[in-house]
């Protein structure tokens, strides 16, 4: 939309509009001041100590890890979808002639001009980014960081090192690579639903944490076998002003890998398409 | 009604297996035949899956819910504010659902076989389609509701992009670009209800608003109503946004299409039960919906009289039907939900038939504009018969399904006393006629130059027949017997009116 | 100070950043001279001890040494691994 279009009766017509929602939302905001409902947090704050250690963790990975499930698609697709536009798995009906295909072209990367300096400490820095990434995705379930931080972390540290190095970057990941990290991202975080579904029939019941096979009317069982696989790895003894509590995060701190293969696949595979641009016949990066 | 098992074993395969199934035909990239096999399989389990499952509910990851008095509990007829993530398959779902499948495993099948190479990560946004309305339907949170809205639309710009032209392109950025306003508006009503209510649950929100005294909070009721109202309008290409929405059924195959019309009506059905449900009660409410759903299917079957162009025709038709869709919805009695439930269902099923002869009308013929003469009868008399049978069945002529649906929406509108709305669909079924018989008439019958010279007769692909011959025995069936569709949706309307709590 | 830990939750996160850390690692295609090496492995002991050991883990496997006085032993063992992969597959030296 030109911005010229906006002038005359549409440009007031979208004033008014704008201000008659500006007007409700801010309305209805100040009604909502001192009246919010704690509703269902209130029940989750209660349970916080018997799951993982960190409360948001059991939020976004337990009590609403299928919302994440999904969420965690809305990346994949984003990355699935970016790089359709710029080429890659663009179709054609056979027999039907159709118009201009279009293609992305590689970025223009100058380096030559990069100070010796930067490129000297460009790659430890890359490397301790990743490291860094790594941290965040292994405390998980006790500290505020996880999957979606890490993805985006080590994304910057692949994007460091293309502005820096240029199109030979060292840290190369190829095409092939990135699409199998999304793959083997979203797979990963999908198949971990499996034990608890084949156990009780509820999709991703954390197995390793178990929290309600003591509940009368819980259906089905989880095997001592499982209990211990996804749960010994990962508990932690928890000091709290109540007593010494021992409690593991289960399948999070696993999700949260999956979901951190997830965003380094799509992020990266973004930034690729638009650097490298895309072609079906050429592998692109670092040759 | 009295469902009580919350760990229903199929609704995670109904999710995770297009899940699963996008993942390895994206990785298979520009294998033809390995990726016709996995989907056509998993299209064909999806399907049986829906038709074979039980009714009842998943509370996904298995959190209870929690009683008065602050015990657990599993059992879904106990009174409880659920921790976990709720979906629900019940009848209406059923029959949605599996006749979303049956689409999917024949657009499957017949676009394996009719695109160029590389169409892994077309599949996979195809069966991620599937999943988004799947999960919009079956879902009962609010917050869900925002991010399975949130990746159909994605999807939706993915679609129609990846058919490459430049207006395709331009067409899915337009749709991406506003229909963030969709997923946004729902996130706002989202953060109005939870705050006002505490519970992301569509059914415990309910619940507190019933239980709590919420007079003074009008205000908020109503912006988030006006939010999810848009998302609805956004979501489905209702009145004021038709052309983005037209534009994208358009500009993608005619294949392709099927699924996102699938998707949008499944859309405008769930939402609009939503929006009933939770503020049906609201003075206004529903005469605002049904103004806005009027609106869209006057100006829909106005715009598709207009075109030069089949497939532009199906477009605002498909727009228009949409109206019919939600007028039935927004009537909010018994009789308008069971017909807009029902039209929704035949709609989605002959619009796919016609859909399906545009895309055969785009390899025998020269094109869809209706400029030139095809003559396109002589050398295809069965595609003809086909396309003159949706034809019918759109413009609701008996024995055909449209006209079962459309009877049962002017009766509601006349039962609330609106002759005009009735008289309005009325109008809206006539002229669906006349615009899609004028290009059918250019296309198909009217004596055309060079094509009508060659001699030999195109032949229909055996699927694509199949597909016709079986849309237009289910057109038939539903027509003749419509008590078959019925059985399914009049519980749901019957819980919608008197029992809005229950999903 | 204890030096076992008290649970297995306090070790496996090492383990596991050291084998993502591999995974990763041969992306890289940088042979690196020894100095630079070096320079990493101080580098991520600096910034392990700045970062201080997960919360909840009480021994010396978890990288606790006394009270404020810890390291975040995930950080180093990505490091490392991170290394040792980048040995494993790399083959080019940066220009």
């Amino acid at each position: 939309m030109d911005i010229k279009e906006l002038k005359g009766i549409r440009g007031i017509i979208a004033a008014i509009a704008l201000v008659i929602i500006f007007a409700g939302v801010l309305s209805s905001f100040m009604q909502l001041e001192g009246n919010v409902t704690r509703g269902i947090s209130e029940e989750y704050n209660k349970l916080a100590y018997r799951v993982a250690p960190n409360n948001l963790a059991s939020w976004v990975y337990d009590y609403r890890g299928f919302d994440t499930l999904i969420e965690t698609g809305v990346i994949y697709v984003g990355a699935v979808v970016s790089v359709l536009v710029l080429g890659r798995g663009l179709v054609g009906l056979k027999g039907v002639d159709d118009e201009e295909r279009v293609v992305a072209e590689p970025m223009d990367l100058k380096t030559e001009t990069m100070p010796v300096l930067l490129k000297y400490f460009a790659l430890p820095v890359v490397i301790l980014l990743v490291s860094y990434g790594l941290l965040v995705v292994t405390g998980a379930s006790t500290s505020g960081g996880g999957g979606f931080q890490c993805g985006v972390i080590v994304a910057s540290a692949y994007l460091l090192s293309v502005v820096i190095y240029g199109k030979r970057s060292p840290f190369n990941l190829k095409k092939k690579t990135l699409i199998a990290f999304g793959a083997f991202g979203w797979g990963l975080y999908t198949m971990l639903g499996l034990p608890g579904y084949l156990t009780t029939n509820y999709w991703q019941y954390n197995v390793g944490a178990d929290l309600w096979s003591w509940v009368p009317s819980f259906p089905g069982s989880v095997p001592e076998v499982l209990r211990t696989v996804f749960g010994e790895p990962f508990k932690l003894a928890l000091e709290l002003k109540e007593g010494v509590f021992y409690a593991t995060s289960g399948i999070i701190p696993l999700i949260n890998i999956g979901e951190a293969f997830n965003v380094i696949g799509a992020i990266c595979l973004i930034f690729f398409a638009f650097i490298y641009g895309w072609s079906d016949s050429e592998e692109g990066s670092g040759k | 009604m009295n469902e009580t098992i919350t760990n229903l074993w199929s609704i995670p395969l109904l999710i995770v297996i297009p899940i699963l199934t996008a993942i390895v035909v994206n990785l298979l990239y520009n294998r033809g035949r390995a990726i016709r096999a996995v989907s056509i399989a998993s299209a064909a389990v999806l399907l049986v899956i829906s038709l074979v499952s039980p009714y009842g509910f998943q509370w996904f990851t298995g959190q209870p819910g929690v009683t008065y008095d602050g015990t657990y509990t599993f059992n879904a007829n106990v009174f409880s504010w659920k921790l976990s993530l709720e979906y629900y398959y019940g009848p209406l779902q059923q029959i949605m659902i599996s006749v979303m499948s049956f689409l999917l495993l024949f657009v499957v099948a017949i676009s394996t076989k009719s695109l160029k190479k590389n169409f892994g990560p077309y599949i996979a946004l195809m069966f991620l389609t599937y999943l988004s309305a799947a999960a919009i339907m079956m879902v009962n949170d609010f917050y869900h509701l925002w991010i399975a809205v949130e990746i159909g639309s994605l999807l939706v710009a993915g679609l129609v992009a990846a058919s490459g032209g430049g207006a395709a392109q331009k067409a899915a950025l337009k749709y991406t670009f506003f229909s963030a306003l969709s997923g946004s508006g729902l996130a706002i009503a989202l953060a109005l209800i939870l705050g006002i209510t505490g519970y992301a649950n569509i059914t415990d929100a309910i619940n507190s608003v019933r239980i709590n005294d919420l007079s003074g909070m009008y205000n908020v009721l109503y912006v988030s109503f006006a939010f999810l109202m848009l998302s609805w309008i956004y979501a489905g290409g209702l009145a004021p946004i038709h052309p983005l929405k037209s534009d994208v059924y358009r500009s993608a195959y005619p294949h392709a299409t099927v699924m996102l019309q699938t998707q949008s009506k499944l859309t405008l059905v769930a939402i609009g039960l939503v929006l009933l449900r939770m503020f049906g009660t609201l003075p206004f409410a529903r005469e605002a919906m049904l103004s806005i759903s009027i609106l869209t299917m006057v100006i829909g079957i106005v715009m598709a009289l207009i075109q030069t162009d089949f497939r532009w025709i199906l477009a605002y038709l498909i727009v228009s039907h949409s109206g019919l869709v939600t007028v039935g919805i927004s009537l909010g009695t018994f009789r308008g939900i069971v017909g807009g439930l029902f039209q929704a269902v035949n709609d989605v099923i002959y619009m796919s038939l016609l859909l399906v002869c545009c895309e055969m009308v785009l390899y025998f013929g020269r094109g869809t504009s209706i400029k030139f003469s095809g003559g396109l009868a002589k050398r295809a008399p069965l595609l003809t018969v086909f396309v003159i049978l949706g034809t019918l069945a759109a413009s609701g002529v008996p024995p055909f399904n449209g006209f079962q649906s459309e009877l049962i929406l002017i009766q509601a509108a006349l039962e609330q006393g609106l002759p005009e709305v009735a008289a309005v669909i009325l109008m809206v079924s006539v002229s669906t006629f006349i615009a899609l018989f004028r290009a059918i008439y250019s296309i198909f019958l009217r004596p055309g130059d060079e094509l009508q010279q060659g001699s030999e007769r195109f032949k229909l692909p055996g699927t694509t027949l199949m597909f016709l011959v079986a849309l237009v025995a289910i057109t038939l069936v539903l027509g003749i017997y419509p008590q078959l569709a019925l059985n399914f949706l009049t519980e749901s309307a019957l819980k919608v009116v008197f029992v809005p709590w229950v999903p | 100070m204890m030096v076992f830990p008290a649970a297995m939750g306090e070790i496996t996160p090492t383990v596991v950043a050291f084998l993502l850390g591999i995974a990763i690692g041969t992306q890289f295609v940088a042979r690196l001279s020894r100095r630079t090496t070096l320079l990493i492995l101080v580098m991520s002991v600096v910034a392990a001890f700045l970062f201080e050991a997960p919360i909840h883990t009480w021994s010396l496997l978890g990288g606790v040494l006394a009270e404020h006085v810890s390291f975040a032993l995930p950080f180093i063992s990505a490091t490392i691994g991170l290394l040792v992969g980048s040995v494993l597959r790399g083959s080019r030296r940066l220009e």
